[in-house]
């Protein structure tokens, strides 16, 4: 963050006087909406504080809409959002007439080009009832290290208290002894199956096509259902209001372009200078790598046939239909591919969002979203007699009615409901023209999940603050399908019975109450405890029995043998902002318990398995942990200290003699910092470490000969660890001279991954030495040496 | 079974960056267990049961031949146990009591070793004939291989009917080549149909003696060989399933497996 920004205040500061009106003064509602004024992107999570009535205030939805009621008077209206300079507005609400005040908020002592949307009450760390999450806005997010250069929510996540890897080289994250199948991704609402591109390397969100990114591994509002661990709620940028903009970026190995702008009329410039935003916007943002241009420079042929690239295409509009209404749509398309002349594979995800936002009142916020989610994946050989087409797909097509109901400055109530239709296609492989293969088609049973919620956020005193909602979910999984009776003593795996499902029919159902509270007690302005209890139901797996993001994995939905999940999850906190809210500090400790989880059989395969139940097994987990956290958002020097203690493990019948084991992201130990330096108006410094106890592996205990050949045996499940990880980013940027009435302007990033080029494992196998025949030796793999890169960003 | 190659193409990205180094790494060591290795066939007999024992996973040297008490095959539909022979330290041979291992019978072995008491039955399932074997030359250039030479394919018509079970051993100028690399399938592709898988990564050269053996396999005996197949390319790396220890059909804590193929045969020159 830069330099001069906003100075200390206390936001808001409540006394102890009671603040709500008393039901006999005429109350008046004013609403609106809180935006940027340089591209008029929403604001989320901007305050509006009422000078007059300490403690009274309204926050902005993900919209940037705002609603707040008063009793009939005259007030200062106090408008904030960190990073941006506050504003006063004079308001008179006069009895039977409620006003609409949308506000622009000018970005506070940055420097043009970096239009940086940060939001967020200044002691929104202490007032609220949030717990367990974490908001990084895009700017952020692009000072962290990257690499080769490209930046990525993801990586970023990893680096939040809380949350696990499962090691370099792979894709995914893991919330609180979460699974990587059990964290929500949404982008824009739309479920995100697959977040990896590349094994994982790199994450599918390009930064320039987001807004904010916000992580929520505890206290999970009852708005938000179908997974057990966590919410990566990722917005895409509306796109800029107000004129039409670039931005954009060449970087190592991918290159990236932003395009946006406003759709219909702009309005007209006020005194000051600030134009009105038009009605609408669009934005359009596309990368792709470019490895494979170099493929076919290459002097060897087989490696100039090879294909090996991804990219991602992000797609959004929104129009403001009336006053009252305004409509969304969001796309993205995203896909990976690699092969070569005789192979062929690729896979991707595609989501699109439609959203309609209507005021149905002055209190009363409704949001319509249809939303649709695709991942599929396809390979293929082309070789004469064993050609095939492999493809494989999960979709999501889903209904959703939301509504935001501000009864009064103490009460925000919450409700909707979401049904969603799961279609999976586990595996369909057509033989080619002369090919000997059979067609296999593993058919999937299809899924319906359907839920209703509600829940209210009440300031119950000035200190405390609770928002205690339920969420109730359905799901059934029904035909067309079989199941099948296995009643063979002799061949347990052989199926005797099997019963026939025609479209429609109901199979398995499953079901319950999600309760969710979360509490905050405030102790001073600074200081907070906060408390949170929440369930959660998911009736998804990823079957998956490596570690590695391969697009190979296989989502099921719960059956008759596959149970639905179910986690609780217990976490307390305090919560202290220092010095003016300079620093946010906090401290959690969360224990969770998880029902329902699976594993696999010894060497079970589960690619085109028709019966792929018979291989997995079931049993509970448990989590806990202690989460420390130290952020500073503002001044020259940013970033955070993370820190976390916790422990994974699960028991499973028939998985290490059914005795607890850790599970393979178990980590002790989870440090990470986190720094950006403004060094001057021009230049950037950024840093990270990290440094994470080793991963649980399994490793041989002894070896046996079979047939002349000597083979392995093994310990107990994840009974060793792997050597410690941890590694150095660094990170300069150098912005272009500002020069007045140029809208071009350009920064060059010198990104250093891995500057103190450690080798950390991989993997560790064991081979027999050169020299010494018999004599066996540990050998370990590591990825990534110090790996330098240079990106170009621009935006005009 | 091709696309079971994917895996390591895709792997190629990582292959691209990776690097290692010898590190010391501290493995605990179990006790002892006896390993049992035994195998009837429809071809002439004595069959041979070998007993060992394990070792240390980073020890040197070879593991330690054991001797047992008792060891016994049975054929289950003839009714008749034979005693074997030890003939050497830790290999034991039927004699002919037992006669030539029969079709769809089954066979039960019992080793008794102090108190260990091991017991295993398995049963000998016929195995479709190979038609021929065939010989393609393929370099690098215009085909996934990374040698110049001929490659072999086996052709035979598999049965209608799944739950058929295969193993390939092959051998050049009556070397075992495959020894290292177990060749094994089941009939899902197949089914039916012509099957024709190619020996991947074992080229040979003009002039040689080629010999293909099929062999039947019991589904046990299939999970046992993909288990030691998955435990053999553990690599610790994402990319692993779990390791775990091959499913024996041996009670008692032993390793090893007790199995019964027919064998078909065939054997070609390279020309």
């Amino acid at each position: 963050m830069l330099s001069g920004l906003t100075p200390g205040l206390s936001a808001l500061p409540h006394g102890a006087h009671a603040q709500t009106a008393p039901a006999a003064a005429a109350s008046v509602t004013i609403k609106g909406h809180l935006r940027d004024a340089a591209s008029g992107e929403a604001l989320i999570g901007a305050a509006v504080g009422v000078k007059e009535r300490p403690g009274t205030g309204a926050v902005a939805n993900e919209y940037g809409f705002y609603s707040l009621t008063l009793p009939a008077g005259t007030y200062t209206l106090i408008v904030q959002s960190l990073g941006s300079a506050r504003q006063e507005r004079r308001v008179t609400l006069v009895a039977g007439q409620n006003q609409t005040l949308d506000v622009e908020l000018r970005a506070d002592g940055q420097q043009l080009q970096e239009v940086q949307v940060t939001s967020e009450r200044e002691d929104q760390n202490v007032r609220s009832t949030a717990m367990g999450t974490m908001t990084l806005k895009a700017a952020e997010l692009k000072k962290i290290p990257a690499l080769l250069g490209e930046v990525d929510v993801v990586r970023a996540v990893q680096l939040m208290p809380g949350v696990q890897t499962a090691g370099e080289g792979t894709g995914g994250f893991y919330v609180r002894g979460g699974g990587v199948d059990q964290n929500l991704i949404l982008l824009d609402e739309a479920t995100v199956y697959n977040a990896s591109h590349l094994l994982g390397f790199f994450s599918v969100f390009n930064a320039d096509a987001i807004k904010d990114v916000n992580l929520i591994k505890g206290g999970i509002g009852a708005e938000y259902g179908g997974r057990l661990a966590s919410v990566l709620d990722i917005r895409m940028k509306d796109g800029n209001a107000k004129r039409i903009a670039a931005a954009g970026g060449i970087g190592t190995i991918a290159s990236r372009l932003t395009l946006e702008g406003n759709l219909g009329k702009r309005g007209p410039v006020d005194s000051l200078g600030n134009r009105a935003p038009a009605p609408g916007s669009w934005m359009v943002a596309g990368r792709r790598t470019y490895a494979d241009v170099f493929f076919k420079l290459a002097s060897d042929k087989s490696l100039r046939d090879n294909v090996l690239y991804f990219y991602d295409l992000n797609l959004k509009a929104n129009y403001r239909l009336s006053a009252r209404d305004q409509l969304f749509v969001s796309g993205y398309f995203g896909r990976d591919a690699s092969g070569n002349k005789t192979f062929g594979i690729n896979w991707g995800n595609a989501t699109g969002t439609v959203r309609w936002n209507h005021l149905i009142s002055d209190r009363l916020f409704s949001n319509t979203t249809a939303i649709y989610s695709d991942f599929d994946y396809s390979l293929g050989s082309k070789i004469e007699n064993s050609a095939f087409t492999w493809k494989s797909h999960v979709r999501d097509y889903s209904l959703k009615q939301d509504f935001q109901w501000y009864l009064n400055p103490a009460n925000t109530v919450r409700f909707g409901a979401i049904g969603t239709l799961h279609r999976f296609l586990p595996g369909d492989i057509k033989p080619g023209a002369g090919s000997y293969f059979n067609r296999i088609t593993i058919k999937g049973t299809d899924a319906t999940e359907v839920a209703a919620y509600i829940a209210n956020e009440q300031q119950i005193t000035p200190r405390l603050t609770l928002n205690y909602g339920l969420r109730a979910s359905g799901y059934a999984n029904v035909g067309p399908g079989k199941t099948y009776g296995y009643n063979d003593p002799s061949n347990p795996d052989r199926p005797t019975d099997t019963t026939e499902y025609k479209r429609g029919e109901i199979i398995k159902t499953y079901g319950g109450l999600e309760p969710r509270l979360a509490g905050t007690y405030a102790l001073n302005d600074q200081a907070s405890v906060k408390a949170s209890y929440n369930r959660t139901r998911q009736y998804l797996h990823l079957l998956s029995n490596t570690t590695a993001s391969l697009p190979f994995d296989v989502w099921t939905p719960a059956t008759a043998v596959i149970p639905a999940q179910t986690a609780n999850q217990w976490a307390v906190g305090y919560f202290r902002n220092l010095k003016d809210n300079m620093f946010e500090t906090s401290v959690e400790a969360y224990y969770k318990t998880m029902a329902g989880q699976i594993d696999y059989k010894d060497n079970a395969q589960l690619l085109l398995n028709d019966r792929v139940e018979r291989t997995i097994l079931t049993g509970t987990g448990r989590s806990y942990g202690l989460e420390f956290l130290v952020r500073k958002q503002r001044g020259p020097l940013t970033g955070w200290v993370s820190y976390t203690l916790s422990k994974t493990e699960r028991r499973i019948g028939g998985i290490n003699g059914g005795d607890w084991y850790p599970v393979r992201y178990d980590r002790r130990h989870n440090l990470a910092v986190v720094g950006s330096y403004q060094l001057s108006s021009r230049l950037n410094l950024g840093a990270n470490w990290t440094y994470v106890t080793g991963g649980a592996v399994t490793m041989p205990v002894g070896k046996f000969v079979y047939e002349g050949t000597a083979f392995p045996f093994y310990s107990s499940r994840n009974g060793y660890r792997l050597p410690d990880y941890h590694r150095l980013d660094l990170a300069v940027t150098l912005d272009d001279r500002v020069k007045p009435g140029r809208k071009y302007a350009g920064s060059w990033t010198l990104s250093i991954y891995n500057a103190y080029n450690r080798a950390n494992p991989f993997s560790i196998y064991f081979r027999e030495k050169e020299d010494q025949p018999g004599e066996t030796e540990a050998v370990m793999t590591y990825l990534f040496g110090i790996l330098p890169s240079v990106t170009y960003n621009f935006t005009f | 079974m091709k696309f079971l190659s994917l895996l390591p193409l895709l792997g190629a990205a990582l292959a691209l960056t990776s690097c290692e180094k010898v590190i010391d790494y501290e493995l605990r060591e179990t006790d002892e267990k006896l390993v049992v290795e035994g195998l009837i066939t429809d071809q002439p007999g004595p069959y041979t049961v070998r007993l060992t024992g394990t070792t240390g996973y980073l020890s040197p040297g070879q593991v330690p031949t054991r001797d047992a008490d008792l060891v016994t095959v049975t054929d289950v539909e003839a009714g008749v146990t034979d005693t074997l022979r030890r003939t050497e330290a830790g290999v034991y041979q039927t004699t002919p009591k037992l006669g030539v291992g029969q079709l769809n019978h089954s066979y039960r072995l019992l080793v008794v070793r102090g108190e260990t008491r091991v017991e295993a039955t398995t049963r000998l399932r016929p195995c479709t004939p190979i038609d021929s074997i065939g010989f393609t030359y393929r370099t690098p250039g215009n085909d996934l291989v990374q040698d110049s030479g001929y490659y072999v394919t086996v052709y035979f018509r598999e049965p209608a009917g799944r739950g058929d079970y295969y193993r390939i051993n092959f051998y050049e100028n009556r070397a075992w080549r495959n020894r290292a690399e177990l060749f094994y399938f089941d009939d899902e592709l197949y089914d039916g149909n012509y099957g024709d898988p190619e020996i991947e990564g074992y080229p040979v050269q003009l002039h040689d003696t080629v010999t293909i053996e099929l062999r039947s396999l019991d589904r046990p005996a299939y999970d046992f060989l993909n288990g030691l197949a998955t435990s053999q390319y553990q690599g610790g790396t994402p990319f692993d399933s779990p390791p775990a220890n091959a499913p024996t059909n041996l009670s008692g804590g032993a390793l090893g497996y007790f199995g019964a193929s027919q064998v078909r045969r065939v054997t070609r020159v390279v020309q």
